[in-house]
């Protein structure tokens, strides 16, 4: 009986619901939802989310509140909102290699439902774990064909990813995670001309939302062709030039995991400005006692992606901000660091940001990789002070170490939640063990 | 160079306030009486209750009724919409998207009261820009693979819901934001999930709409920005024919046979949408 890849894929995936998760894969698991909850709390006070959840109530439903927010909204919303709050500061993680933004739609979809039917801890980090990898693979094997025609990869796979974590808490068949994944092929979301708005961060949120309804129809009996991820004029065909089915493997799915190649961000804005915004940061004790009218120009040499991807010659807002590289390099030279306050509203038209952003320019240089920048200073009186970093913090080669990325946790979360932020950051890496609802009564001070 | 997102929105906001032609408006009238008719005839059709439970499921009833009782909103457009394309495969890709655009506008309706002529306008301004995008989309659009009723539906569907609100251009231009980037759906996924597209592009445009009303912004170029709308769903398309078309040529009735609230639609002209959604809620509770 001939079969699809997807059929096949789908065939794999709840095998290995059924087994156990490698250790290494476990803590990566965890690392991930660490990382997005915080985000997610971190931003869970943003005017926008307000407007989000005030559509959300709007629309009617009342099942559950998420991030302590008084609002109740439906599961879909929650999932909405939550994947929106997750990525809205562009803190979260990212697969370098397709450049998803993975934990925001999984995580999302995965924590009302299991709130709403109380499902059992260890499904929960399986759940997250295969809906991580699901995505990421889908979005292995369009990549970078994909991406590059203009679409936000985030939302597109977000959506396949979310519909595995949602039906691998239903425990749905093969025959029902394959459906439910074949119906996402057709909820896709995510144009890249969003980016800078609130738009992007509802990619994630609404590819969460769609992936759980997607799981939802699929566990109540719609039937779809698998054929719609590969065949002529499927989800592949449709969203890229070029792809291949090999990521779809069932040999290989469960051999290797591409969630530890999963990296977290150690600044709130586009991962190609990194290398640069650390290199400036670097050089803010360097300035020594320099005013900033004494800077004739900051020279920034990157990879063209970063003009590519976070080209941007000014930013009104903190969402502009976190696609202004020219942005992340001022206030790492000024400020010596690069938070959420740094790329805030106000600090995008601070006069003294966007006078030495003005005199800030990307210089584009092919023989640059990603993980590389070099920044150069250059003074009223012909002195130069610069810095280059090779590898950046948070690549593959400098990932962030448990504490770093529990320390980032902690900031995002401390401001919301108090001292809870620590118990929260202990839960969430106890994933597996620990009950949604459990982390959920953190979240809520219960 | 035509900024076609600004142009767009102002006509549309312009045309919102003013008389329009009178088959467009009847136009609107027939399609809210077909609309009705269908949710309330295939309400036991085995798919609609299919996706009338998981909805139910994913988006629970809210206690607090309104004019067709108590129900979420975003349950309440995709299960019209099931119900009134249960017959997709057989329908105009226009007359689909036109029913898109009435759902949406019945929907978003139930938020506040509303005069029949805001509604009317609003469905027939929704189907406008439906038929007019799809237009502009061209042959390319669907042969690549899309469903039309997922990407000109959904837009006509936040156009109609945005009109309802009473959406500026600013406003307006962030639900076509909205509705862009969520534009999906396959055109070989077949009677089902096309429906389901239906019903989700009517969910997806109220959705637009209420966000853009609360305050949240998209790009100033979703339609046509290098990475917007068309450049990723249709680069053969052609987004000036577009605004060409827009207020010049308007989705207009075809003789059809007068349906269950054929008598009700008619009052919309001079009252509130809200004793005919009564009715359906009572023809509907009879029905069960």
């Amino acid at each position: 009986m001939s079969t699809t890849p997807l059929a096949s894929f789908a065939e794999r995936l709840v095998e290995l619901s059924q087994s156990s998760l490698p250790e290494a894969v476990v803590h990566e698991t965890r690392r991930t939802f660490m990382n997005v909850l915080g985000t997610a709390i971190g931003a869970s006070r943003s005017s926008e989310l307000d407007a989000l959840l005030r559509t959300g109530v709007a629309l009617g439903g009342t099942e559950l509140a998420v991030l302590g927010r008084h609002e109740r909204v439906d599961r879909y919303y929650a999932a909405l909102a939550l994947g929106f709050a997750a990525h809205f500061d562009d803190f979260d993680d990212t697969h370098l290699v397709t450049v998803i933004h993975p934990g925001a739609a999984t995580m999302a979809a995965i924590y009302p439902i299991a709130l709403c039917e109380e499902s059992p801890a260890d499904q929960v980090l399986m759940a997250m774990a295969l809906g991580v990898e699901a995505q990421l693979r889908v979005g292995l094997a369009m990549t970078p064909s994909h991406y590059d025609l203009g679409w936000h990869i985030t939302g597109t796979c977000g959506v396949i990813g979310a519909a595995v974590a949602a039906g691998v808490l239903f425990e749905l068949d093969a025959d029902q995670l394959g459906a439910a994944m074949a119906i996402a092929a057709g909820m896709t979301v995510g144009q890249r001309e969003a980016f800078g708005t609130p738009i992007k961060p509802f990619h994630a949120g609404k590819a969460a939302a769609n992936g759980l309804l997607a799981a939802s129809l699929a566990r109540a009996g719609l039937i779809a062709d698998t054929g719609l991820l590969t065949d002529d004029g499927g989800y592949f065909s449709v969203l890229s030039k070029e792809w291949s089915t090999q990521w779809l493997d069932p040999a290989d799915l469960g051999d290797r995991w591409t969630v530890l190649d999963n990296t977290y961000k150690p600044f709130p804005c586009g991962i190609v400005a990194h290398p640069a915004i650390e290199a400036a940061t670097l050089l803010h004790p360097v300035l020594h006692g320099r005013t900033d009218e004494e800077i004739v120009e900051v020279r920034v040499a990157c990879n063209p992606l970063v003009v590519e991807l976070m080209g941007r010659s000014s930013a009104s807002t903190g969402l502009e901000a976190r696609f202004c590289a020219i942005h992340g390099v001022t206030v790492g030279l000024l400020c010596g660091r690069g938070g959420l306050h740094e790329f805030s509203d106000e600090m995008s038209v601070d006069p003294r940001v966007v006078a030495v952003r003005d005199r800030t320019r990307l210089y584009p240089d092919e023989s640059i990789g990603r993980q590389g920048a070099t920044v150069t200073v250059v003074f009223a009186d012909g002195a130069q002070i610069s810095e280059t970093v090779v590898a950046a913090s948070g690549s593959m080669e400098r990932p962030l170490t448990d504490e770093q990325l529990t320390d980032k946790f902690e900031s995002l979360v401390a401001p919301i939640l108090g001292n809870r932020a620590g118990l929260l950051a202990s839960y969430a890496m106890e994933l597996g063990d620990r009950t949604i609802a459990e982390i959920d009564a953190v979240v809520v001070g219960r | 160079m035509i900024d076609l997102s600004e142009e767009l929105t102002t006509r549309l906001i312009d045309l919102s306030t003013v008389t329009l032609p009178e088959r467009a408006m009847a136009h609107a009238q027939q399609l809210c009486d077909v609309v009705l008719t269908r949710a309330l005839l295939h309400r036991d059709d085995p798919l609609v209750g299919m996706l009338g439970a998981v909805f139910d499921e994913v988006t629970p009833r809210r206690a607090t009724p309104s004019a067709i009782g108590p129900t979420d909103l975003g349950a309440f457009a995709t299960s019209l919409a099931a119900g009134a394309l249960v017959d997709v495969s057989t329908e105009e890709i226009s007359e689909r998207i036109s029913i898109v655009a009435a759902v949406a506008a019945l929907t978003t309706a139930q938020l506040r009261p509303t005069m029949g002529l805001t509604l009317l306008r609003a469905v027939a301004l929704g189907a406008a820009a439906g038929e007019h995008l799809a237009s502009a989309l061209g042959p390319d659009h669907q042969e690549r693979g899309w469903d039309v009723i997922g990407s000109a539906g959904r837009l006509a569907a936040g156009v109609a819901a945005g009109v309802v609100l009473g959406l500026n251009a600013a406003q307006l231009r962030a639900a076509f934001g909205f509705t862009s980037t969520t534009a999906g759906g396959l055109s070989i996924a077949g009677a089902q999930l096309g429906m389901l597209t239906g019903a989700l592009a009517a969910r997806d445009g109220v959705e637009a709409a209420l966000l853009a009303h609360e305050g949240l912004i998209g790009p100033p170029l979703p339609l046509e920005g290098r990475r917007g709308l068309f450049a990723l769903v249709a680069p053969e398309g052609d987004p000036e024919a577009l605004l060409a078309a827009i207020g010049h040529s308007w989705v207009e009735s075809s003789a059809g046979t007068p349906q269950r609230f054929h008598e009700a639609v008619a009052t919309l002209a001079t009252g509130e949408v809200d004793p005919l959604m009564r009715l359906f809620a009572a023809e509907l509770a009879a029905e069960r």
